[in-house]
Order: C-alpha cells, then structure tokens, then sequence
C-alpha cells in the first residue's frame, strides 16, 4: 500500500525542519497520500503582477475609528487633523511587523469561524467576510453576513467554484443581508452524494431583505505584497486564493509550507486577517470549521502555494442597516446610513406648538448640527426614534397633548415624514420606550412600552399588519419610563428599566413567548433596583463593551439625569454582576433624551436637554466624558 | 449511505483505476482503509490532469478529480474502503462513500 501517514507527515516535517504541526485531532496511522501536480491557472482571478499599484491617498478617506485614523495619518494618506478624538494616540510612521485583527487595540474584529460544508463555496466566506470585518471596523459594530445570500442570490449550485471578486461584484449591486432573511444552507442530510455538487437552493430572501443589507462601495485588488500589508494596517483585511495540498487539510498550527511530494486537491480561498513579518507569514481565517487549524484560522508562508500570484480584494466605505444597529441607539438620536460616511447623526426633539423638528449631524467633516423638516402637532416631549427593516425607513413615536401614542415614519423612499396614527392607552403619561423586535423571529413587531397616569407600565406591540394591540399592564409606583426597551442579542428577551417613585430604578424583562397565542400576552418579571434620587426619564442601550463576538450580549449603558447631571451605569450582561455607576458629568442637565454608540470607535454620544430647554451633545471616548456643543432649542 | 460494492478479479501485475470527485477546497479528503490482505494490492494515487493542464494555481473552489489505481500484487482478497470525510472531524459521517472488492488470482 503506497500511502503516506499522518506519522510519516510529522516526521517529515521535522526533517525539514518546517515550522508548523500536523493538527492534534489526527492519529499518526490516519492517511496522507502523495499526488502530482494541478491544473490550469484561473481566467476569472487577476495575476498579482497585472494589478498597478492603488494610490491610497486618493481612495481612503478620514476614518472614524481614530485608531485606525492614526495609522492613515501615519502614512500621510489623510491630513492631520485636531479631532479630540485622535490626539494623544500614537503615531508610528513606519509599518508595523505584525498586524492581527483577531485583536487590535484590545478589541476583537473577526466575526466566528464558519464551515462551509460539503459546497465548494469557499470563494464566498472571505469576501462575505471582508465585508462583516470593515462593517465592525469602519461602524464599530458586530455584522453578521450570509454566504448564502451571495451564493444563491448568482444563483449558483453547491459544488460550483467562483471568486471572492464576483461575490463582490454581485455585492456591489445587491448588499448582503444578514443570515435571518437568507442563510447560507448546505444540501439536507441524506442527499445522495452525486446529487449534493448539483444541489441548488431556490433564492427567496426576506420581503424586507432591503432594509437588513450592508452596502458596499467599489473594492479594491491589490497585487504587490507590501502595499498589500499597508492595505492590513491601515484599512482591514483581504480575501485570497491559493492551491490546496493534501497536507493543508491536516494543518494544525505553526507556518504552514507544503511539504514536498504533497497532493493538490483544488483551488480554495480564505480572509487574511493579518501578518507577521518576524515569522513571514499571512494570518487568515478559514471556512471548514473551527476544529481545522488553529481554531479555524491558521498561518501561511508568504509566497507559499501561489497564495501570493493572485490579487487580494479590500474594500472600505461600507453602510451598515438599521436592524444591525437596532441595539445601539435608545431615545430621540439615531446614527442612520446618510452621508459620505453612512454615519450620520438623525434626531428629533419637540419645536414649540406641538411640532418636532428633525435634526442631522454629518457624520464626518465639520460635523454641525443643521435643522431638517417639522411635522405634527401634537408632541409633548421628544420623541423616540428608531430606523427599521421596513426600507430603512425612520419611525417615530411620541407622548401626544390628548395622553395617547402618536406613531409617525419617515418613508426613505419620498424623503418625508408620515402620519402612522394615535394608538395606546388613554391615560399615556411618560417617553414611550419604542423598538423593532423580532419576537417572533422575523422583524415584523414593533413594542411600546410607557407610563400610565397609575403609574404603571403599559406595554402595547404591533403586528405584521400594522395594527397594535395592548399587551398588558405592569409594575407598580413608576415615576418615570423612559427609551430603555432592548431585545438582547442572545435571546428573545425584552428588557426595559424605568424610574420608581422612590427615586430608585428598576429593571424588568419580558421572556415569556407566547407563540400563537392571539393576544400575544405579555409576562413582565421585576429584576434589580438600583440607583437613587432619580427624577427624570434614563436612557439605554445595549452596546459592543462585552460583546466578544456576533452571537454575545454586549452590556447595557444606561445615562439618566441626577439633579442637574448625567449618571453614566452599566449592566454587564456576561458576568451578570449587576448594575454599576462608572461617571457623573454635565451640567444644568433637565434630562437625557438620546444615546447612541456609534461608529466613532465604540464612543457614547449623548443628547440631554438642559435646564433652559436647549439640547445639548456629550460624547465618550477611551479618555472619557466630554462637553460638546449646545445643538439648539427644544 | 454506504455505495454498492464494486467487484472486481485482477490477475498479478494488472490494475484498476477508480476515479472519484474532489471536495479538497471543502476540506474534504477520500480516507482509504483496507480490510483483508493488505499485501494482495498497491493504491497508488494521482489528480485526473487533462493533457495540456499546466501548474496551479487553480480556479477557487474547483476540485480536482482523484485517480485511485489497484494495482494487483499478489494473491488474496481485500476490501478497499474509500470514504470522504473531514480528516479534522472523524466523528462526523462521511459525505460520500466507495467499497472495492478485489480479488487477485493467479491466472
């Protein structure tokens, strides 16, 4: 039997000396069998030596993430500028011997390993990947992609090869949604195996596929190997391509180099996540799972298996939906997709006789604050305002004169503000927490929840056809709610705090779902008590602080006025160690109506109103809390 | 999932070659196990080259054909096991699945 072992393979590598391991799960009796070469170079891929070299000072632009933005700096390709938020970081001018976006800056940036399974789907993963990598860079945001969505959407069966550049390409055009409108599946257990290559899945995203899609700009392919690495440093990763041996489906960890007389068995891609000049080698996260390699990642030499011939795709300038940020945003301020940046600020807040205003903030250059549209008639506070899946449109609701909820929406389509109607209790008196959820699984409700005048909560929630229905009444000797509602990241779970009579905050949740039931009934439970002489509506969100990947709750930030400032608290929702008060700031503070953490590198951005009715923005960076400028009248 | 068994009669110094689908850029390996008289038969393993093909790199997600050839050695029977699997999880059931009968005589 002519046949090399596992055993024989380690052996082998440690004759050669070559700097990487056989992966632990294989026995040394386990087979690895020697073959001859491969096939022709793909026509669809660009030879690294036919791509000139990107000038980019003229493609990148200033960066809102300012770690990220120092490195630009550093290599001249966007001005210096004096925004707080970048002075003081450093600024080393020379590349850096290792980047790893696993973890820079003490932040993670890579989504979970996935496995592409029996499909030969491999070009997908990185460039579905390069995508949720520059989302969470360039939004500071966790954005899980689908596979599925680009593979099905071009319309190609499980056993067809492409490249990451037309997954790309088709990406340009259509955006990819996240994995609950579309998700990448894989031929049923059973298929007969001569039926699993031509198996085809019948594409038919979510109806409301549109407002649940990251958009991408052009991208970029690089072929010089240095600037390739200037491109890791200062932009994010790259999707590559390079020729598969039987050795690398053992790799374990270290460098990987094929070792000779190994076997090539096809073409294959993955996201280089990073470098390491000191061990010559590309960091690159894999699509077969997270028991191939070192996790599902692993470490190539530089130039090994042609992973160096080819171009390598970046892109930058992604616009992330509204549902992938519907945790992030809580009261009258929302960052939407507008502008140059897709990070603009939106806000509404009360304009005398009833009327809201609706605010903007460009999200990058000078970054005033200007006044858009009025609309109603009939506010009492600021309203609290959300962007949703139905066209990214804005919607919003607010505590009318007569003591009811007034809904109105922003139709994207038309540029203007819409009249949604009067719904709730007849006896409405607090700012209305309001969300999209998707307690069902798909994100067709919309919840309410605010004060009533016997200082209760009162739970109210929308449903696929637009009418909305009373959930039910709960607690007891409420002061105040507030925009608190948050469905969490991990489970279906409402979550909502609101200001007691005593002074006192209290948490609730909402767990218990009722699936088919008509009435969708509400189980409300109390949770902890925390905080003290509040006299005014909170603020909340639940952020990325503590979300270590995709699928993890990230904490909650709380900001609610305390005589006249801001009480900053936090809920850390892995530890569960309960709620802790981390700052006090402002001044002449009347209450807090909108908090966002936005793309600006994980910072708070603030809105309160002041004791003079005027509103004002504080913000949050690693440094902490700091004044900015009074927006204007409320 | 387990395919019909393929029988096959060899004289010594004949062969048999068995051409089976790559899932390689999936991870997926063919996994050769023997059963009976080891020493009856050689495997030998190839890619399926068509003439003209020159040097990789390869068009992602393209698999290469794998050429299994039994070459007849000696005579006896064994059973050749050709399963294709993730090397990397070996508890998980293979996707695919081949079984060669071969009995060798002298002629």
């Amino acid at each position: 039997m002519a046949e090399l072992l596992v055993g024989e393979l380690r052996r082998r590598i440690a004759e050669h000396q070559a700097p990487w391991a056989v992966n632990d799960l294989l026995g040394d009796d386990e087979p690895i069998r020697p073959m001859p070469l491969g096939l022709a170079t793909s026509e669809q891929l660009l030879k690294a030596e036919d791509v000139e070299q990107v000038n980019l000072s003229e493609v990148l632009e200033q960066a809102a993430n300012p770690l990220l933005q120092r490195r630009r700096i550093a290599y001249g390709f966007v001005e210096t500028e004096t925004r707080p938020q970048t002075v003081g970081l450093p600024t080393a001018r020379i590349r850096p011997s290792s980047v790893d976006w696993r973890n820079r800056w003490g932040w993670p940036w890579i989504t979970k390993v996935q496995a592409q399974q029996p499909c030969m789907s491999c070009w997908a993963f990185p460039a579905t990947g390069v995508v949720e990598t520059m989302a969470r860079i360039e939004h500071a945001v966790w954005v899980k992609r689908s596979e599925g969505d680009v593979r099905d959407g071009i319309g190609l069966s499980c056993g067809t090869g492409s490249t990451p550049q037309a997954a790309l390409d088709w990406m340009c055009d259509h955006g990819v949604c996240d994995p609950g409108c579309w998700p990448y599946t894989v031929p049923p257990e059973g298929t007969r195996p001569e039926d699993i290559f031509p198996w085809r899945a019948t594409y038919q995203p979510c109806p409301d596929r549109n407002g649940r899609t990251v958009r991408i700009g052009n991208y970029e392919q690089l072929g010089d190997t240095e600037q390739q690495k200037v491109w890791l440093d200062t932009v994010g990763p790259l999707a590559a391509c390079f020729d598969v041996y039987d050795d690398f489906v053992v790799y374990g960890t270290g460098v990987y180099r094929k070792m000779p007389g190994a076997t090539p068995l096809g073409g294959h891609c993955v996201l280089i996540v990073g470098y390491d000049d000191v061990a010559g080698c590309w960091i690159f996260k894999n699509s077969w799972g997270p028991r191939w390699g070192d996790g599902g990642f692993g470490r190539i030499a530089y130039g090994e298996v042609k992973i160096d011939d080819l171009a390598k795709c970046g892109l930058h300038g992604t616009n992330v939906d509204p549902w992938t940020k519907r945790r992030l945003h809580g009261g009258n301020l929302i960052e939407s997709s507008n502008g140059p940046g897709h990070r603009n600020f939106e806000m509404l807040a009360t304009a005398g006789g009833g009327q809201v205003r609706h605010w903007w903030r460009e999200g990058s250059g000078a970054m005033d604050w200007a006044k858009a549209s009025t609309f109603g008639s009939d506010a009492v506070v600021c309203p609290t305002l959300t962007a949703t899946t139905y066209n990214g449109n804005f919607e919003a609701v607010w505590l009318t004169t007569t003591g009811r909820l007034r809904h109105f929406w922003f139709d994207q389509a038309t540029d203007r503000w819409n009249d949604g109607g009067l719904f709730g209790p007849i006896d409405a008196a607090g700012i209305p927490a309001f969300i999209q959820s998707n307690y069902y699984g798909v994100p067709n409700y919309f919840e309410v929840v605010v004060r009533t005048a016997d200082g209760r909560l009162n739970h109210w929630w929308r449903d696929p056809t637009r009418q909305w229905h009373d959930g039910r009444r709960f607690a007891v000797n409420v002061l105040h709610s507030g925009p608190t509602l948050v469905q969490t990241r991990e489970r279906t779970t409402l979550e909502i705090v609101c200001v007691l009579a005593d002074g006192r905050m209290q948490s609730w949740r909402c767990d218990d779902i009722v699936i088919g039931h008509p009435d969708r009934p509400s189980f409300w439970k109390p949770g902890e008590i925390f905080g003290s002489g509040v006299s005014s509506p909170p603020c909340m969100i639940e952020g990325q602080f503590g979300a270590v990947d995709e699928d993890t709750a990230g904490n909650y930030e709380l900001c609610v006025a305390v005589g006249d400032r801001v009480e900053h608290w936090w809920r850390d929702n892995q530890g569960l160690s309960g709620w802790h008060r981390s700052a006090v700031f402002g001044h002449d503070v009347h209450s807090v109506v909108g908090l966002v953490e936005g793309s600006f590198g994980f910072n708070l951005e603030v809105i309160v109103l002041r004791a003079d009715n005027r509103l004002q923005h504080y913000w949050r960076d690693r440094t902490g809390w700091h004044e900015g400028p009074v927006i204007g009248p409320a | 999932m387990e395919r019909e068994q393929q029988r096959i009669l060899l004289k010594p110094g004949e062969s048999h070659t068995l051409r089976l689908p790559s899932r390689g850029p999936a991870g997926y390996d063919w996994i050769l196990t023997l059963e009976g008289d080891e020493s009856a038969v050689d495997v030998l393993r190839s890619a399926a080259l068509s003439p003209g093909m020159s040097a990789p790199p390869l068009s992602p997600g393209q698999g290469i054909d794998q050429l299994f050839t039994v070459l007849a050695v000696s005579s006896g029977h064994v059973v050749i096991r050709f399963e294709q699997r993730l090397p990397f999880e070996p508890e998980e059931p293979p996707v695919d699945e081949r079984v060669l009968d071969v009995t060798v005589e002298e002629g």
